[in-house]
């Protein structure tokens, strides 16, 4: 059976706050499963890449968005979030193994960030045909 | 050996401290209970005294098995078993109530069934409560029947919005899709389920939809365009600037509620002084 053994995440200056961890014990053990789930990730990426129609862009390009996803959480000190985020990388790597996943929602996934914002003044929304 | 001596003395044990029901005494009741009929009840629903007070029996007596995991033992709209756990006792409380008695879980593989005074070994669902006001804003309820006792109980524990809960799978295979279920719409974590993946809303969705901080008209808005020929996500957004909506009807539906606090409903049979510690450190 899992151990729900409470430990020590962060000692504050009064008192000590035991929680169960998600899956590591330290932050050196949440950094070892993000590198493990990160390389597991690159080497699923060519096979990802050509399944999933993304070739319209080199593969190297494509690397560098799946290594973006990765560190745009590097602030993250917590090491129940990471390991909730490595699990939930997990699961998006087996759906995509799986092909759960179609090439809509992992580029939307992937791309949201270049979504263009929406005009707001009305000029810019009469000059786009919406008003 | 050993084993079949334990479980004959606890069983033994057992028939005096907390078996259910027995249909003899549940005859009693009957005949007896057309003598006093209280004057007023807020429901048509037929509270068997007998019944609830042997449930009560049964969950003192689970409080006293489980003395570290059980907080409180309550009745919720009269006859309805609650026990309220800490969060580190689940598999330990639900296999307890699936099998119930801890020596059995302690020597014996988990799945054993054998003969025991409650048998909930139906696990009837597994749903989630947000209270963001809460110290622990999630709550999850399991609620088990027994069939051999026609009885149900539910239990009840807390968690915030990243420290997980341990699946109950390896009790009751059936909390598979439930916890999935409650992961996709309230996000609370399941540490050792299986297959955690959303179930309900669609691959690649953002948020927790049933968490009371989730928008009404959600993050996410979904076009076809067909100039990137493709289905596409883009933040939702409202042709109307948002309104304060007046959802309250007209009418006052439970006026002889009105003062009322809604825990009125809940009766507790046993609460422990102390919020109990977590499982201490186990090195394996």
């Amino acid at each position: 059976m899992s151990s729900t053994a409470g430990r020590v995440v962060r000692a504050g200056q009064s008192a000590v706050r035991t929680v169960a961890p998600v899956k590591s014990n330290n932050s050196a053990e949440a950094r070892m499963s993000v590198l493990q789930a990160y390389k597991e990730f690159q080497r699923l990426t060519p096979k990802f890449w050509w399944d999933f129609g993304l070739h319209d862009m080199p593969l190297g390009v494509f690397r560098a968005v799946i290594k973006k996803q990765f560190t745009k959480n590097g602030h993250l000190t917590d090491v129940r979030v990471v390991d909730r985020l490595v699990g939930e990388t997990n699961m998006h790597m087996e759906s995509i193994r799986m092909a759960y996943y179609n090439p809509d929602h992992v580029r939307n996934y992937l791309f949201a960030e270049n979504v263009e914002a929406k005009p707001k003044d009305f000029l810019s929304k009469f000059l786009n045909g919406k008003e | 050996m050993l084993g079949s001596v334990i479980r004959q003395a606890v069983s033994r044990q057992i028939v005096r401290n907390a078996p259910i029901s027995t249909t003899a005494v549940a005859a009693q009741t009957q005949a007896t209970g057309e003598k006093k009929e209280s004057p007023k009840k807020p429901t048509i629903w037929k509270i068997d005294e007998h019944k609830r007070e042997r449930l009560a029996n049964f969950g003192k007596y689970a409080a006293e098995c489980l003395p570290k995991f059980v907080q409180k033992v309550q009745f919720a709209a009269g006859d309805e078993l609650e026990l309220l756990i800490h969060p580190s006792g689940v598999v330990p409380v639900l296999s307890f109530l699936k099998v119930s008695f801890i020596d059995i879980i302690l020597t014996e593989p988990i799945n054993f069934q054998g003969n025991h005074s409650a048998q909930f070994t139906n696990l009837t669902f597994i749903t989630g409560m947000d209270v963001p006001t809460r110290k622990n804003r999630l709550e999850v309820i399991y609620a088990l029947y027994s069939v051999r006792f026609n009885a149900r109980v539910r239990v009840r524990t807390y968690t915030d919005e990243i420290a997980p809960i341990d699946s109950v799978t390896p009790v009751f295979k059936g909390a598979d899709w439930y916890e999935r279920e409650v992961y996709d719409m309230y996000g609370v974590w399941f540490n050792n389920h299986p297959d955690l993946r959303r179930i309900l809303t669609d691959y690649g969705f953002e948020g927790h939809p049933f968490r009371k901080d989730y928008p009404l008209s959600g993050y996410n808005e979904v076009r076809y365009d067909p100039e990137l020929k493709r289905v596409v996500y883009e933040p939702s957004e409202l042709a109307q600037e948002f309104r304060k909506f007046d959802l309250n009807t007209p009418w006052e539906q439970f006026p002889a509620f009105r003062n009322q606090s809604i825990t009125s409903g809940y009766e507790t049979i046993l609460e422990t002084a102390a919020e109990p510690a977590p499982a201490a450190p186990q090195n394996k």
